[in-house]
Order: structure tokens, then C-alpha cells, then sequence
């Protein structure tokens, strides 16, 4: 796996390499069976998606929509990475806000849920990747007090 | 320049708003404390840090150096535990008009005062456990189930209840780890409802009395949930009260100065749980200004001036103060509801306690009530329904911790 981690280069284009980085790490939270620990690495992260969010060549950060589930989101998951065509198939991670809204304020986002939408994305057209904490993946809100 | 000299205060509660008030009267605030957290409390004029309030010449030493600057000692009080009846003393020492120096200090140990008070119907059964007295045949037993308390505790921290023999040595163990050279105090258990009553003595004269109802809610520790003011009471039952208070306060000598009392109609008699020489802390001083008009915390500050206190009602409502407590253990994140709550027709103040990333937990004693409501109306059913409904919108958000 680090061998994998460490080669030089694959495509034209360095986003769609650290995507690809990204993949890598996020596949090696599930599938890392070790000797003696077996599935350890998996329990202690407790998710199998790392989030980010994706700023454009403009500037801002990348939306992307679905209609059909009326979700608008700048959180995705890598899914796949497409190094000759420089795309990347992303899908959409539900932000929540404290009570378990759908929110599209960034202030409020505390909780991410992961989607089966998938979205296909050029990577030429991003110029920054920003990761974030896998805690949003799975973090419990207890709201009290119960009456 | 006119000044009050205050020992201790809290941030929140009748020891901050006593410093607000005195502000207002016209005086310098100066404030003593050993909390460094303090020193940027807005209505101190002057914070003075002591590592040791107790230090007697420390504090003594500092206040004649206030004198040499020009200001003006006019009162030296404390509304917080221990330093009630030490402010008292230090009030002597300074030649002020002072309070009842010496009952202050009986009603800060809960032994010394049910030893001076033994002989009156008020005082139920007790019994003193010294450090060296052995654990078996402990003659209480018989009367499970007991309360065990720490001499000096206050805010129900240290006041334990058993109903077993086991649970009793257990109890009376760990408080003898945590207090190790004190005696501890074990009183029968008593049922009934509780109340709190506010006094203020001048000269021998109860000048002011106010009577409220607690709501105490028990799981392992005793916690007041809810204040009812006024309580209602039949007459005889309130000129009963009034007899015993004045007996207590003739045994005690307490002539001057003002205190709280909680007491329990157990069988529709009066039985004294406690006595603490200060008035309530917490919102006790919105809850009786909010009922009468009076500004309780302004009258005992004016008395302490050597002035005379106005306790003419101008207002007769119903206030329910109800307290906030949680279940789950947590980080807090957020807090939501504090607006809807005001909106609410008849809540006159609602206040949260902890701040966004404050770990919260279930009430171990009255510090970990989180936020309180108080609601006025016409009649005692409306307010605490209005207190329950702002309370419902009060929600807090928390992350497992």
C-alpha cells in the first residue's frame, strides 16, 4: 500500500493525482487486514470516508447538485478517479445541521451523511482540495432535556 | 469615596448581582477573591486577589491600605459560603454597623446548630459521628432511612441518603475520606413537602419574611428543581411558622442581619432541615422582586449600611422559578430556545448557565441545574405552567464526552 502511496506522478494533473491519493487512504480504512490486529485500523477510524470539499479554478468552493433528492452539498466522497480523462467520480455527502437538517450554511454543517448519488467531475477545473475531519462522518448529537 | 468591601462572589447569582446593586446605590465595589476569573467582573471598581480570603491580617492589612487611599468602608459583606460570618467579624474589626456576628458562625456548621437547637420540636432526630467513633452499632441505624451530611457543605454536594445499613457505612466512609477530621451529621429522613423561607431581622424584629415551595428532585443527591412563591399555606400553619422562626432566632441570638431557613411540613408539622446565614443564591432575589416589588438583596445591603430597609410590597404575584437539569453526559455544542422561551407570555427571565463547549452531566448538586426560567402570572397553576412551556424550548445540544 505505501508502495502504491508513494509513485511518482500518474497524470497530467496533480488534483487528479491527490484525488487519487485520497482513494487510496480512504480504501485503506476498510480494507486493511493486518496479522495480528486484523480490522483494527477500520474500527479505530470508525468510517470508511474521508470528506473534502473542492475549490474551483474561480475560486469558490464546488457545488454539486441532485434534483432528485433535492440535495445541494460542497462535501463529497471519492469514489473513483479517472487519470486519462483527468475526472473524478465523487458522490454527494449529505450536510446535516445540529438537529439533523439539511443545511446549506457552512456555519451549521456538523454532521455529515454519506449518499448513493455520484456525480463525475473534471478535475481540470479544480485547483484545490481540502479534507476534513472524519469525525463529521459519524458524530452522535444528544439533545437534551428529554420531557 | 463611599465604598462596600465584598468577600467572595460567584459569577452568577445573588453574590454578582449583590455587587451590581451596590454599584447602583452610589458605592465603590471592591471585591476580594481568590478567583482569578473575577477581575473583570464590569461593576468592581476595585478587584483585590487574595490566594486565602480566610487570611485574616492579609485581608485586614489590604483594607486599611483601601483607608489610607481615601476610601471609605461603609460595609464589609459576603453572600457566599464560608465567608458570611467572617465578613461579619471583619465588619467588628472595622467598627461598622455590623450584623449578628456570633449566630452567623452557629448557622455555618450544621452540628454546632442542631447542638444549640436540640431542645425545640423543629429539630429532628440526629445524630453526631465523630472521626473516631466506630462504625458498628452505629444507634441510627434503627432509623433508616437517615440523611448524612457534612458539617460545612452546602448546595446539597455532600448530603447523602441511605435506606440500608450497608449503604450507611458506605456513605458515612467516603464522607470521612473527604472530611476526614470533621464529625459528620446523620438525621432522620423525613417526608414531606420543603420550603424555603427568606428573613430579614432588624433590631430583634422580623422585618421581612417570604415563604416559597421547593420542588426537590431526588436521584442520589437532592436537587431543588422549582421554586414556588408564595407558598400556600394555611394560617395556623403560617403563624405556626413564624412562632418557630422566632424561637430560633431568640435561641440563636440573631438579631440583626438576614438568612435563609429551610424547613419541612412533615405531618403538617414544621421541622427545621437547615438554616445558611445569607440570603439564597441563585435567582432568589428576581424571584421575590418579581412577587413583591422588593428588592430584597438592595434592603439587606442597606441594612448592612446601618440605614433603614424599605420592605413595602408593590406588587402580589405568583412566581414559579423552574431549573433546567440534564440527563446524558456531553460536550455541549449548542443551546437553542432562549428567545422562544422569552416570547412566551409571563417569563420574565431566562438564563443558561453553561457556555458552548462546557461538559455537561446529570445533577450531582445545584451547580449542575443549567439554565432557569422564571414565569409570573395571577395564580400559582398558571405561572408553573408557563415555566414548564418556556422550559420546553429550551434544548441543548451535546456530543457524547
Amino acid at each position: 500500500m505505501s508502495k502504491e502511496l508513494n509513485n511518482e506522478r500518474k497524470s497530467n494533473h496533480c488534483i487528479c493525482d491527490a484525488l487519487l491519493e485520497l482513494k487510496i487512504l480512504q480504501d485503506l480504512l476498510q480494507n486493511s487486514q493486518t496479522k495480528f490486529f486484523g480490522s483494527l485500523l477500520a474500527k479505530i477510524v470508525g468510517t470508511d470516508t474521508i470528506p473534502f470539499l473542492l475549490v474551483t479554478q474561480k475560486g469558490d468552493l464546488l457545488s454539486l447538485h441532485s434534483a432528485m433528492e433535492d440535495i445541494e452539498t460542497n462535501y463529497f466522497r471519492i469514489e473513483s478517479v479517472d487519470l486519462e480523462n483527468s475526472s473524478a467520480t465523487l458522490s454527494l455527502l449529505r450536510p446535516l445541521d445540529i438537529e439533523g437538517n439539511l443545511t446549506t450554511s457552512p456555519c451549521d454543517v456538523v454532521r455529515l451523511e454519506k449518499t448513493s448519488i455520484c456525480k463525475t467531475v473534471d478535475v481540470t477545473c479544480i485547483c484545490a482540495i481540502q479534507p476534513l475531519d472524519t469525525e463529521m462522518l459519524k458524530r452522535k448529537i444528544i439533545i437534551e432535556p428529554k420531557w | 469615596m463611599k465604598s462596600i468591601v465584598f468577600i467572595g462572589a460567584y459569577k452568577f447569582g445573588t453574590s454578582k448581582e449583590a455587587l451590581t446593586i451596590a454599584k447602583g446605590m452610589g458605592y465603590a465595589v471592591i471585591l476580594f477573591t481568590d478567583k482569578h476569573s473575577h477581575l473583570d467582573f464590569l461593576e468592581v471598581d476595585q478587584v483585590i486577589f487574595i490566594d486565602n480570603l480566610l487570611n485574616e491580617q492579609h485581608v485586614m492589612n489590604e483594607i486599611l491600605v483601601l483607608q489610607k487611599i481615601g476610601k471609605q468602608i461603609c460595609a464589609c459583606v459576603s453572600f457566599i459560603d464560608p465567608y458570611v460570618s467572617y465578613a461579619a467579624r471583619l465588619s467588628t474589626l472595622l467598627g461598622l454597623k455590623v450584623v449578628s456576628f456570633q449566630p452567623l458562625s452557629l448557622m455555618e456548621n450544621k452540628i454546632t446548630l442542631r447542638e444549640t437547637l436540640k431542645h425545640l420540636p423543629i429539630t429532628p432526630a440526629y445524630w453526631i459521628i465523630r472521626p473516631e467513633d466506630s462504625l458498628q452499632k452505629l444507634k441510627c441505624i434503627s432509623h433508616l432511612p437517615l440523611i448524612i451530611k457534612a458539617p460545612v457543605s452546602n448546595g446539597s454536594k455532600d448530603v447523602l441518603m441511605v435506606k440500608t445499613p450497608a449503604k450507611l457505612t458506605n456513605a458515612i466512609q467516603y464522607l470521612r475520606d473527604k472530611y476526614p477530621n470533621n464529625s459528620l451529621l446523620i438525621e432522620e429522613f423525613l417526608e414531606g413537602s420543603q420550603y424555603l423561607v427568606e428573613l430579614v431581622i432588624q433590631n430583634d424584629e422580623l422585618k421581612f419574611m417570604e415563604v416559597m415551595e421547593q420542588d426537590v428532585i431526588y436521584n442520589g443527591k437532592f436537587i431543588v428543581g422549582a421554586y414556588k412563591y408564595p407558598a400556600i399555606l394555611e394560617e395556623t400553619l403560617y403563624k405556626s411558622l413564624i412562632s418557630h422562626i422566632s424561637t430560633v432566632m431568640g435561641e440563636l441570638g440573631f438579631s440583626n442581619g438576614s438568612c435563609h431557613m429551610e424547613m419541612k411540613l412533615a405531618q403538617n408539622e414544621w421541622m427545621l432541615i437547615e438554616i445558611n446565614p445569607r440570603m439564597s443564591g441563585g435567582v432568589m432575589n428576581q424571584i421575590i422582586e418579581e412577587g413583591t416589588g422588593i428588592n430584597l438583596l438592595k434592603e439587606i445591603l442597606t441594612i448592612y449600611l446601618g440605614e433603614e430597609p424599605e420592605f413595602t410590597k408593590t406588587r402580589s404575584k405568583y412566581v414559579n422559578a423552574r431549573y433546567i437539569t440534564i440527563q446524558s453526559r456531553g460536550r455541549l455544542l449548542k443551546v437553542k430556545g432562549k428567545e422562544r422561551a422569552l416570547e412566551h407570555e409571563g417569563v420574565k427571565y431566562v438564563y443558561i448557565k453553561p457556555v458552548v463547549g462546557a461538559v455537561l452531566k446529570k445533577p450531582h448538586s445545584m451547580g449542575d441545574r443549567y439554565a432557569c426560567i422564571i414565569a409570573v402570572s395571577e395564580s400559582e397553576g398558571q405561572a408553573e405552567e408557563i415555566a414548564l412551556c418556556a422550559a420546553k424550548e429550551i434544548k441543548f445540544y451535546l456530543e457524547p464526552f
